[in-house]
């Protein structure tokens, strides 16, 4: 769980967005929809039945003809938190910082007035929430995440076109290791096709970033129990970094050909700090 | 190919600890990673080299088990065989012991297929010297690398019946060998011993039980010939029956207990007239030649002497202490025409013609006999001395030639010089004309010499120097061995029966063809047609019967004349071919680490 002294700090910043709105009335999100919000957008030409309230007598001096004040429409924004919840996440600095993130995210998106829904991906189970709104719903959300147990196999290929999104625009963000042996290339273009402005979030763990073998380990996938027997060495080792660089920058690379914001973290133990930066540095947060 | 140290294969060992270590090896740790994704991509990068992968986890197992063979390997010198061809010497010991039998095989057959075994593992070019050792040294192949002719050769080898003079042949070889480096030098002998470490020894013999008949000794008795044969056992205590021949006549059989490792002798009885004997054991044993032994009768060879003489007391005394003499006395007149007398002794008296045959003793002659000739009479004065020369010792041979007086004697000139006083010849010996002659050039009577110890040991000297042993004086009595003829000085010609029947002729005065076991006559032919026979026996020598004593095989140390033989030697370069692998060892280590 987030700290309270982290909270604190979240209460400062937002949670933001790069397209408008596309939810609900009664949020705080500024939406391409035109409403009577403060917030001015364009001018008319009165006709008649309009208000006369929303005329702009300052252009009726000027132009001598009646013209009427246009409005943005401030909506709700849906924010849909995927976490991949299979047995390679369990990771314990992994998903700690994994679930901290959601949770800040969560704290953030609750606070502006934001729906939530939290999705776990796995083959065991598929879980999510309902949509939360308010502060208040909060604690909801950090329960889902604590009673989270990953296991299992995701597929973001196959699970994420069929994840029960709400209508509409959305952001989505979408926590993995990415260590998916199907992809994950049209799991996320689903997404997009779904009109969600996704964020994905990659994180590898330090012994997955920078691996340390003795001569001879026999390897056992967590997920799969698959086993393999390695003799370390050298070459070895140099590939395999050759191997998870590029397997980042290729991320990288289709998150920005698909405009799909990519955040690559290794979680520290102290990762609260380094979410804010991270966050901040890929403008989901300010 | 061959090893110059074999001894190295002990490095093989150590191939036994590298593979317990690769298998006492810490087993892989296992590791719970959160997806074996990143790491299968890694692997699959080298899938071409999958079968490689398989091998490098035990390359390093290989490269060390490598490294241990060709490290022993290096050590035990490998070298190509070649550059100087191969020699060797085989050296056969053809003594009369390798007739020894043992289960249907001889010494000499053992020797024979070690011999065999040599000449298969020589190479091609390898070059083979047979020498044979036994009464004389042989080389019948010479340097030859015809194996199957030298195998032909050795398979016509025999043992023969003497001894071997296995040090010359080895000393032959060794001469050959300072001309050739890389000669191997192999003995096959069952007695030979040498402390030469470049020499090899095959025996392959093992010590056998035997007993022998040492010697045959033939005494006339009154009532017939009584043969002595001692016989030895070599070996475990038991009884063994003799036959004895006479004439080729078996005449007696006698069962005698043997003791272990003793002699015990025999005594037969033959009839009197028996001129040769036999003894021989009825059942054969491990080695036959010694199981027989022949002997002749003795002669009585009584020589007949003509004494010419007035009268002279001593003289037929000293004559009379032969009794292989007939001494017959004569006048003058009745000499004159006397003949067939080994020996004629005229004292004081000479005839006008001399005998045409016969030895001459004359003493204090009127005149030259033969090629002696008396000079003008002189007063005796001084010391008798010995004349040196071989002659004069055999003639003064234990005369102590002291306190002698001469009253006058006559110096002689001519022959040899057996006595002198003052510096004149008083006694002269010569053989001239094919005869023998001494003259005493003083009469007996104007001397003490009669009287004197020394005068009958002066005439048996002079008598035996005269009248020689008419029976073959030997420098050995055994098989192989040369044999000295002393013949009668009437033989014309003079020719050897052997026991097998065959006719040699002497070498002068030396048979060598004595091979044969047996009795051997000698035939002189005289001038007047007559002929003269007398025999001897040769059997195997006493020293070749003890079949006990057998040597072990020896091998030759390898020595700077092996190294020599060797072509090329590779151990360096798989030394370095071993440093080698020690270094791509060390980097595929390094690698893994």
């Amino acid at each position: 769980m987030l700290s309270d002294q982290f909270l604190s700090r979240l209460d400062a910043l937002n949670l933001r967005m790069k397209q408008p709105a596309g939810g609900g009335s009664g949020g705080l999100r500024r939406s391409k929809a035109l409403g009577s919000s403060v917030e001015f957008s364009d001018f008319r030409e009165y006709v008649h039945g309009d208000d006369l309230r929303r005329v702009d007598w300052n252009a009726y001096a000027r132009f001598d003809r009646l013209f009427l004040k246009l409005f943005m429409e401030e909506q709700e924004q849906r924010v849909h938190l995927i976490v991949d919840d299979s047995a390679s996440m369990a990771e314990p600095t992994r998903w700690e910082c994994a679930k901290k993130l959601l949770e800040t995210i969560s704290y953030l998106a609750l606070s502006g007035s934001d729906t939530v829904t939290l999705y776990a991906l796995s083959d065991n189970s598929e879980r999510h929430t309902r949509p939360l709104s308010g502060r208040f719903s909060y604690p909801q959300a950090v329960d889902f995440l604590e009673g989270l147990h990953p296991s299992g196999i995701t597929s973001f290929n196959r699970q994420l076109p069929l994840l029960p999104l709400s209508q509409g625009r959305g952001v989505t963000v979408a926590v993995s290791d990415l260590l998916l042996e199907d992809g994950y290339d049209r799991g996320l273009q689903s997404l997009l096709y779904r009109k969600q402005e996704s964020c994905l979030v990659h994180l590898l763990s330090r012994e997955e970033w920078e691996p340390t073998l003795e001569e001879t380990t026999e390897l056992w996938d967590s997920e799969t129990g698959e086993r393999l027997t390695l003799d370390a060495s050298y070459e070895l080792l140099k590939r395999y970094r050759e191997k998870v660089t590029g397997y980042v920058k290729e991320v990288e690379k289709f998150c920005l050909r698909y405009g799909v914001t990519h955040s690559f973290l290794i979680p520290q133990d102290d990762c609260e700090a380094q979410l804010l930066r991270e966050l901040s540095r890929i403008g989901l947060i300010g | 190919m061959q090893w110059l140290n074999p001894a190295g294969a002990w490095a093989f060992a150590f191939l036994a600890p590298v593979v317990a270590l690769y298998l006492l090896r810490k087993r892989a740790k296992r590791k719970e990673v959160p997806s074996l994704f990143l790491w299968r991509f890694a692997q699959n990068q080298s899938e071409q080299n999958r079968p490689f992968q398989k091998l490098k986890s035990k390359l390093l197992l290989w490269l060390q088990l490598l490294l241990v063979l060709l490290l022993a390997f290096g050590l035990m010198r490998p070298a190509s065989v070649g550059g100087s061809r191969g020699e060797t010497a085989l050296i056969f010991d053809l003594s009369a012991s390798m007739q020894t039998t043992q289960d249907n095989q001889s010494r000499m057959d053992q020797a024979k297929l070690a011999a065999y075994e040599i000449l298969d593992a020589m190479g091609d070019e390898d070059a083979v010297t047979v020498i044979t050792a036994g009464s004389d040294l042989g080389q019948p192949v010479s340097r030859s690398t015809d194996h199957a002719m030298a195998r032909r050769v050795i398979g016509g080898l025999k043992a023969e019946n003497g001894t071997a003079d296995v040090e010359a042949a080895v000393a032959l070889a060794q001469a050959m060998g300072r001309d050739l480096p890389a000669l191997s030098v192999v003995v096959l002998s069952d007695s030979y011993k040498t402390d030469l470490s470049t020499v090899s020894v095959k025996a392959g013999s093992q010590p056998a039980d035997n007993r022998g008949i040492l010697s045959l000794r033939l005494t006339r008795q009154e009532t017939g010939m009584t043969p002595f044969a001692p016989v030895q056992n070599w070996g475990q205590a038991g009884s063994a029956t003799l036959e004895c021949y006479g004439d080729d006549v078996l005449c007696d059989i006698r069962t005698i207990p043997l003791e272990k490792d003793g002699v015990t002798t025999v005594r037969f009885a033959l009839p009197l007239e028996t001129e040769q004997a036999k003894v021989c054991f009825t059942q054969g044993d491990s080695l036959t030649a010694d199981d027989v032994r022949y002997a002749a009768a003795p002669v009585e060879d009584k020589r007949r002497v003509l004494l010419v003489t007035e009268s002279n007391i001593f003289l037929e005394k000293a004559l009379g202490l032969r009794s292989d003499l007939t001494v017959t006395k004569a006048s003058l007149e009745d000499a004159e025409n006397a003949e067939g007398f080994d020996l004629y002794l005229y004292d004081g008296l000479l005839p006008e013609t001399l005998p045409a045959s016969g030895a001459l003793l004359c003493v204090n002659p009127p005149s030259a006999v033969l090629d002696v000739v008396p000079q003008e009479q002189k007063e005796g004065s001084g010391i008798l001395r010995a004349a040196s020369g071989e002659i004069g010792d055999q003639i003064s041979q234990h005369l102590l030639l002291s306190d002698i007086a001469l009253r006058v004697y006559h110096p002689l000139e001519g022959g040899a010089a057996v006595l002198t006083v003052g510096g004149d010849t008083i006694i002269s010996f010569t053989s001239a004309e094919g005869r023998r002659a001494a003259v005493l050039g003083f009469d007996l009577h104007d001397s003490n010499l009669p009287l004197k110890a020394d005068f009958p040991v002066l005439i048996q000297n002079l008598l035996h120097a005269l009248l020689p042993e008419q029976t073959a004086r030997m420098t050995g009595e055994s098989c192989g061995q040369r044999v000295t003829l002393v013949p009668d000085d009437r033989a014309v010609s003079v020719s050897v029966l052997t026991p097998s029947g065959r006719t040699v002729l002497p070498e002068g005065t030396m048979l060598s063809d004595t091979q044969e076991i047996g009795l051997y006559t000698m035939v002189e032919t005289r001038a007047d047609g007559t002929e003269a026979r007398s025999s001897f026996a040769l059997h195997i020598p006493r020293e070749e019967s003890d079949t006990t004593a057998v040597i072990e095989s020896v091998e030759a140390r390898t020595g700077e004349g092996a190294e020599r033989s060797v072509g090329y030697e590779w151990g360096t370069w798989i030394l370095l071919a071993a440093l080698c692998v020690l270094l791509l060892e060390w980097e595929v280590s390094r690698r893994g680490a």
